[in-house]
């Protein structure tokens, strides 16, 4: 099955919509939660290809979301320490709701309508002024970014004693030497949340990825079996260890 | 080889390989790419192939390697779905092959907007180190194509369709239907139209597949029936509204779209052709079919 396509909203009717959900805002989570609405006149999927979600769809995704996140979703400020956890927990419940064809993914305009029409109380608990980057569908959307990195990382997110924060986990995904390979991602991911040593563990991190992307250079890591990049991470890991030990 | 890039051992000597072009591969035809696909939709799986060759003499002299220490590998990296996808082949399977090709192919769904697509040449397995500068670590890069761009998504219209399975949704065993919902005529067109292809049926299915033969034996029906369907759910709207709706400024909406398939395909407004199916709805039909056309063997 290629997955679900969503109705798609244009930028040009998003746009207003992030200004109404803000000044929504001001008047507490029910004034929001009065404009969350399954459809939209302006809204359309993809022309072709791919089975439409359904209004009933739309709502379950909703009800999925909210079931996950929702002792969150209190009118209040989310807790700083509870951004990651949020994150992930968001992506993992968009992933499993969705069912979304990545192909649809890709697009800005399906995300412009599951943030500002389907899930704008959620959008606004983790991001109160909703720049557009995080508003609209770009790939820092609100939930655009939880759901990529439940994509690829999958279970891991989750994982560790403190998880993947965002720096960790935008270094992860940002270049695309390393992120379209997805085991490699995952391994990285690995070798972090393992981390034992001095100094800080997204400094290691930050590191770890940069020789790593160096390698990709003279070497075409998409070929290596699981076995082999994990004893290229690991060597890498040595060593950006051993050279942090020498500085410090 | 594309751009250059200092590597840290030997690598193939540029006019030991011919990368060649890329094809798109059919199941009966392979077409070369070109900068944009057409016909492509996210139900549809992509395959793309090339077939360099290689003068072998001289790849192995600059790259100090055997045949069996290489293998080809050709990549489609989606930027949109932040994936890449791959295809690899041994070399010297690939050389044995009478007409040698190496193919990849892309699930439906999985991508979008657009894709490169690379070839390369690299170390298959770890080579034991001899002295010399050749690469020895399983990867190495020894040669590789200029990547190819192509675009995927375009931006003009294209008829709302659905291939879907009618059993699956508890639908009569009709090769097509046309779902017209208009609660509004400024609604989105796209929105509110759709035209539900039955795969469950050799008809829908030779749709939905574009098949020709498929489209040459009904296209014209089906043209019809979806034009019929559309001013049937639309003109009801106008009717109620008393004609006195202005739908030119929104060249999207559902209103302004089917009154210029009106124009378009029957040279009337949309009120006064509805003011047909209500008086004469026999003449309508009789009209729709000289005005669009009954043919067998028109393309799609």
């Amino acid at each position: 099955m290629t997955g679900l396509v969503y109705p798609r909203l244009s930028d040009g009717v998003a746009r207003p919509l992030i200004a109404e959900l803000l000044d929504a805002s001001n008047g507490g989570l029910d004034s929001v939660r009065a404009l969350v609405r399954m459809t939209h006149p302006k809204a359309a999927p993809v022309a072709t290809g791919g089975r439409q979600a359904s209004e009933s769809d739309v709502q379950q995704v909703r009800e999925s979301v909210l079931d996950a996140v929702g002792h969150w979703i209190d009118g209040r400020i989310l807790p700083r320490r509870d951004q990651v956890l949020f994150d992930a927990t968001l992506g993992r419940a968009l992933h499993q709701a969705l069912l979304v064809a990545p192909a649809d993914a890709a697009h800005q305009e399906t995300w412009n309508f599951l943030t500002l029409c389907v899930l704008p109380d959620v959008a606004l608990t983790r991001f109160p002024t909703l720049p557009e980057a995080r508003g609209l569908g770009t790939p820092r959307n609100a939930l655009r970014r939880a759901w990529i990195r439940y994509e690829v990382l999958g279970d891991l997110l989750m994982a560790g004693d403190p998880m993947l924060g965002e720096d960790e986990l935008v270094g992860l995904l940002e270049r695309t030497a390393v992120a379209r390979n997805r085991e490699l991602v995952s391994q990285l991911g690995v070798a972090v949340l393992s981390f034992n040593g001095q100094g800080a563990r997204s400094e290691f991190a930050r590191r770890l990825y940069k020789a790593v992307r160096h390698r990709t250079g003279p070497l075409m890591l998409d070929v290596l079996t699981s076995a082999q990049l994990e004893a290229l991470v690991h060597a890498e890991a040595q060593s950006v260890r051993a050279g942090a030990s020498k500085t410090e | 080889m594309a751009k250059l890039r200092v590597l840290p051992h030997l690598v193939a000597e540029e006019d030991a390989v011919d990368w060649s072009t890329w094809n798109r591969v059919f199941a009966d035809a392979r077409v070369p790419v070109e900068d944009r696909t057409d016909g492509w939709d996210y139900d549809q799986e992509l395959t793309f192939g090339i077939s360099p060759t290689f003068d072998v003499p001289k790849l192995l002299e600059s790259t100090g390697l055997d045949l069996g220490d290489m293998e080809l590998v050709i990549t489609a990296d989606c930027n949109s779905v932040q994936q890449r996808f791959m295809e690899r082949s041994p070399l010297q399977v690939y050389l044995a092959t009478a007409s040698p090709s190496i193919e990849l192919s892309i699930p439906p769904g999985q991508v979008a907007q657009e894709l490169r697509l690379t070839a390369h040449l690299v170390i298959a397995h770890d080579v034991p180190v001899d002295g010399t500068q050749r690469a020895v670590l399983a990867g190495s890069r020894l040669s590789w194509s200029p990547s190819k761009r192509v675009v995927l998504e375009g931006h003009g219209g294209r008829f709302p369709t659905e291939a879907v399975s009618f059993n699956d949704l508890g639908l009569e065993s009709a090769a097509w239907s046309v779902r017209v919902n208009v609660s509004d005529l400024n609604d989105l067109f796209a929105g509110c139209v759709r035209l539900l292809l039955n795969t469950d049926h050799p008809v829908g299915a030779g749709l939905a597949s574009m098949d020709a033969a498929v489209y040459g034996a009904v296209g014209s029906f089906l043209r019809i029936d979806i034009i019929r369907q559309c001013i049937l759910g639309v003109g009801k709207q106008v009717d109620e509204l008393g004609g006195g709706w202005d739908f030119s400024a929104d060249e999207d909406s559902v209103g302004f779209v089917v009154s210029e398939m009106c124009d378009y395909y029957i040279g009337k407004d949309l009120t006064s052709v509805f003011e047909l199916v209500r008086t004469d709805p026999t003449r309508f039909e009789r009209v729709l079919q000289e005005r669009v056309g009954i043919t067998i063997g028109m393309s799609r």
